[in-house]
């Protein structure tokens, strides 16, 4: 009995007008994205990250021609790789930054005669891990806008197709009459219900599995991605996600449907809700949220580094301790000395190193509590899922950055264990002339990459796939129990 | 007649649950959005004021006048527009604190970097928006069925077999229909202001409430647009469901569609070249301006222009990028007290020359930003007029000094002030003087002639130049769908 309702409401929605106008606009939209995909924007941006990656490991092979160089500069410039699913969301990552840098920067010389002691000594602070703000985005001027990816077209448009397929659902019938005479068969309400959403949620599949369909066409004919079995398990994912999200705003529909007698009254209702969950939630958020939790400026982070190192300083060369007793540059160099500086720059580095840390987190946890106060809307919902799925967007940005700061530490321990091969070296860390001074064999050197596979990006979805499927239960309950107890007539 | 039409469509909105639910809603966004942004645009302003006192006290510091060149460069900080609480912009988006030294020409801004720039993954919206968005939607849902639902239910018939003239039954669904959108508009921005006053930070001049009056007008404009677009497609069809149909497509379309295109096209169309060639350019130039000076000292026999007043050398911090070069000089005392007079005039020449390059290598880069990121922006500008919501923001941007052209008009007056303090050096013959490169005299520089930055706004009167075209299409749009909804009801079928 569901499939007979079911196949009336899907004959009758092919030949209605909005129909005609989902299929047209998802269609074109669909090959859009994927045309501007394919012919500029993935070509341009691996262009951009196969060269900057170029870049870095040139650098890097410099760099390896002595253990002690590499040790004190580090390993470099950290990109982030191009999720090849981008065209699915770009999840901001224009406004994300697409590196960071295991860099020092900074260059002291000391010389200094005193009655008691003469001293020279010229060094470069050591590496620490930095997060600079550089995108790929090349012109501030243009206007923020939303980029026409899935999340935009199936987050927004769909959305707002779906409720152009259920408000007139419920209060249609009833403003023509016909719900009374359907319910004077033998069909439960459920039946009536379920037929209702059947007809509706397939007939809205059709134009979102032909757009998809266009689109990974385009993007596979290309050639210029080729997707990975994992990538296609996402993609698949992806796809049952965006049915849960265009089933919530089609139970809704029903819901708000059940509950007038007329259908204008309805689509109105439905009009706001969306407005205010779809458009304008995501939208003020940023906004509200960063009144609530205020993290510190660039210059207050500037002012408490500066302070830091001055006590630091202040601690290591009262009475000229960290002159007196010879500097690490002489030959042979004392151990004692060289211990001394060691501790010198590693403190130095880690005071930087934990307060910009701090200061990340702390950036972090501000956007990610955003996020949840976003999460309010589907719609946010859904293209948080769809990011992470994708490996774009912000989480993938933090895991990035965690990525980086393990690779940090694999860094260091594979500097101290070639060191250790070394019987010429002091094996003091971290001051220059305490390590080795032989080139690293390149190949020995840990790079960093990133693995983004199936498990990892579907753990990070699983709270929002949870939540949409939650809130597609809940509507459907509602829309359910509104149904049961309604009048007919 | 007119009147009663009026008074009679008035009284059915209002009533109506829309006009309920619009009020509703528009009331509670716009009140909370303006006390956001008003609380946003405090902090601005106490980033912009601390930024200010920095400065101050970084000048106060210089004690030798070299130090403009490097270490200590004059800074231009810009001023957060208090009408951005309407509309931002962008306003919040470019940099706003600029370096300026009579090497280098000022061309880009930084940000004072005072809040989480990862926010920035949030989209926001102000005033504008709202009205652009909600607004126009309410518009719509108000006309969809001004004619169709009235023939539906057959009282079109009824009311036109009075002495109803046509024309005047349209007319007073229009006038009517807007006085009933104007009251939440009007509710929600009386509700704002009060809102807006209750900060201590925040006094409003004169120019700033014509402007508030100007946005609030354009705004009107924008909204009678929709609603015109409303009312015409309804007397194209002849049930309200269609029309409604039809109206959603037109604001989707051109809401929420088409201003995402247009930059989404121009970036992809035509692309931002690379720099570097430009950077290549201006290198060269620095290389020629280098070989230049270091001519002029071997013609005369020396180095460095110190060298015949000081043998032991000659502390220096010099600066080369691309587009900007400077030299901090430092001398404690001299040996040779009769050099210093020749160190003056090698001096002179050599900073007067890297003004004058400086001033060569800002054309090569001004030639970067003509054809690449700034023609990008104004295409981007072109193009998105034609929907009718990119024109409506871009307007209320002109008014609020947010828009793109305000925030030029800012890095040109930057410019200026280059030129301003590049004169004085020149006229007070600051490079050849004593005190460019040493640190003898102990006190700070007097300060109090030192010309200093003021960035004035632009003036109502031009501000409305400026906007005229996007009124003009605007007021057109509106004409031609007065005109288009005229005719067409002229020959609706009533039956």
């Amino acid at each position: 009995m569901i499939w007979h309702i079911a196949k009336r409401e899907i004959l009758d929605n092919l030949t209605r007008f909005r129909f005609a106008l989902t299929l047209i606009l998802i269609m074109v939209l669909m090959v859009l994205n994927a045309v501007v995909f394919v012919s500029s924007q993935y070509p341009r941006r691996i262009a951009e990250y196969s060269k900057d990656t170029n870049q870095a490991v040139e650098s890097l092979k410099t760099k390896s021609s002595n253990l002690s160089e590499l040790a004190v500069k580090g390993p470099g410039y950290l990109h982030k790789p191009v999720s090849p699913l981008t065209f699915i969301a770009m999840g901001e990552d224009a406004n994300l930054p697409k590196r960071v840098e295991g860099a020092p920067s900074g260059g002291y010389g000391i010389g200094m005669t005193t009655p008691d002691f003469s001293f020279s000594y010229s060094w470069s602070a050591n590496w620490w891990l930095q997060y600079p703000q550089h995108t790929s985005r090349k012109n501030d001027s243009l206007p923020n806008f939303t980029e026409l990816d899935w999340t935009f077209i199936i987050g927004l448009v769909m959305s707002f197709m779906a409720i152009l397929f259920t408000y007139d659902a419920i209060s249609g019938e009833r403003e023509t009459g016909t719900l009374s005479l359907l319910m004077s068969n033998s069909v439960s309400r459920a039946t009536v219900l379920l037929g209702k959403f059947m007809g509706a949620f397939l007939t809205i599949l059709i134009p979102l599995f032909i757009g998809v369909l266009l689109n990974l066409m385009i993007v596979n004919a290309s050639r210029l991605v080729s997707l990975s079995g994992g990538e296609w398990a996402r993609v698949g994912i992806i796809f049952v996600a965006s049915a849960v999200y265009i089933s919530i705003f089609l139970w809704l529909g029903l819901f708000i449907s059940s509950q007038f007698s007329n259908s204008s009254g309805s689509l109105l209702t439905l009009l706001l809700i969306w407005i205010v969950f779809v458009v304008l939630i995501p939208n003020t958020m940023g906004v509200l949220a960063s009144g609530f939790q205020q993290v510190s400026s660039r210059s207050e982070i500037s002012r408490i580094q500066k302070a830091r190192e001055d006590e630091i300083d202040n601690r290591y060369k009262e009475g000229d301790k960290l002159y007196r007793i010879g500097s690490p540059s002489d030959t042979p160099p004392k151990i004692e000395v060289l211990r001394l500086w060691a501790d010198y720059l590693n403190e130095h580095a880690d005071a930087k190193s934990r307060l910009l840390d701090e200061h990340l987190n702390k950036q972090f946890a501000q956007v990610e509590f955003t996020q949840q106060i976003t999460r309010l809307s589907p719609a946010a919902i859904y293209k948080y899922a769809v990011e992470s799925l994708a490996g774009t967007g912000f989480a993938r940005h933090k895991r990035f950055v965690q990525h980086a700061r393990r690779y940090r530490q694999q860094f260091v321990d594979f500097i101290k264990s070639e060191d250790r091969g070394d019987n010429d070296s002091y094996h003091v860390y971290l001051v220059k002339e305490g390590l080795s001074q032989k080139p690293v064999a390149f190949n020995s050197i840990p790079k960093f990459s990133e693995q983004l596979t199936v498990r990892i990006t579907f753990g990070g979805a699983l709270l929002d796939l949870t939540l949409l499927v939650s809130l597609a239960l809940l509507l459907f309950m509602a829309a359910v129990l509104v149904f049961m107890r309604i009048d007919v007539k | 007649m007119l009147w009663v039409i009026i008074r009679r469509e008035i009284t059915a909105n209002i009533l109506s649950f829309r006009f309920l639910m619009g009020l509703l809603i528009y009331f509670s966004l716009i009140v909370t959005n303006l006390f956001v942004l008003t609380r946003g645009y405090e902090d601005r302003l106490q980033s912009y004021q601390t930024a200010v006192r920095e400065n101050e006290d970084r000048i106060s510091q210089v004690t030798r006048y070299s130090e403009f060149g490097l270490t200590h460069m004059l800074k231009c900080d810009r001023n957060p527009k208090l009408l951005s609480i309407f509309n931002e912009g962008v306003d919040k988006r470019k940099g706003n604190t600029v370096t300026v030294a009579h090497g280098y020409v000022p061309a880009v801004a930084e940000q004072h970097g005072s809040d989480n720039p990862y926010l920035n993954i949030f989209s926001s919206i102000d005033f504008t928006v709202i009205c652009q968005v909600v607004m126009s939607l309410l518009a719509l849902l108000f006309a969809y069925d001004a004619i169709s639902r009235e023939k539906e239910a057959g009282t079109l018939r009824l009311a036109l077999s009075c002495a109803v003239p046509r024309p005047t039954l349209l007319l007073g669904k229009y006038i009517a229909g807007m006085v009933s959108i104007s009251l939440p508009l009007i509710a929600s921005f009386v509700a704002g202001l009060l809102v807006i006053q209750f900060s201590p930070y925040v006094s409003f001049s004169g120019s700033d409430w014509g402007r508030i009056l100007l946005i609030f007008l354009l705004s009107m404009l924008y909204v009678s647009l929709f609603f015109l677009i409303g009312l015409f497609l309804s007397t194209r069809t002849d049930r309200p469901s269609i029309t409604l149909m039809f109206s959603m497509c037109v604001w989707v379309l051109f809401v929420l569609i088409v201003p995402n295109l247009t930059v989404l096209l121009v970036e992809h169309a035509s692309p931002i070249q690379s720099e570097e060639p430009y950077r290549e350019q201006a290198r060269d130039q620095w290389k020629q301006y280098e070989a230049e000076v270091k001519d002029y000292l071997e013609k005369r026999g020396v180095e460095g222009p110190l060298d015949r007043a000081n043998f032991g050398g000659v502390g220096a911090r010099s600066g080369v990028n691309d587009y900007d070069s400077g030299e901090t000089v430092q001398v404690g005392g001299f040996e040779n007290e009769e050099g210093v007079p020749f160190a003056q005039e090698c001096y002179g020449f050599k900073e007067n020359l890297r003004a004058q390059y400086a001033d060569r290598i800002w054309q090569i880069r001004k030639e970067y930003l003509d054809r690449n990121p700034n023609r990008q922006s104004l295409l981007a500008l072109n193009i998105s007029r034609i929907s009718p919501a990119a024109v409506y923001y871009n307007a209320a941007a002109i008014f609020a000094k947010t828009d793109l052209g305000s925030f030029w008009r800012f890095m040109e007056q930057t410019r200026q002030y280059r030129r301003e303090w590049v004169d004085y050096l020149r006229d007070e013959k600051i490079f050849s003087s004593r005190r460019w490169f040493t640190t003898e005299f102990e006190d700070p520089i007097d300060l109090s002639r030192i010309p200093r930055f003021n960035g004035q706004g632009e003036d109502i009167g031009n501000s409305l130049q400026r906007a005229s075209l996007d009124i003009m299409i605007l007021a057109v749009l509106n004409m031609l769908f007065f005109m288009g909804a005229f005719i067409s009801f002229l020959r609706y079928d009533v039956v």
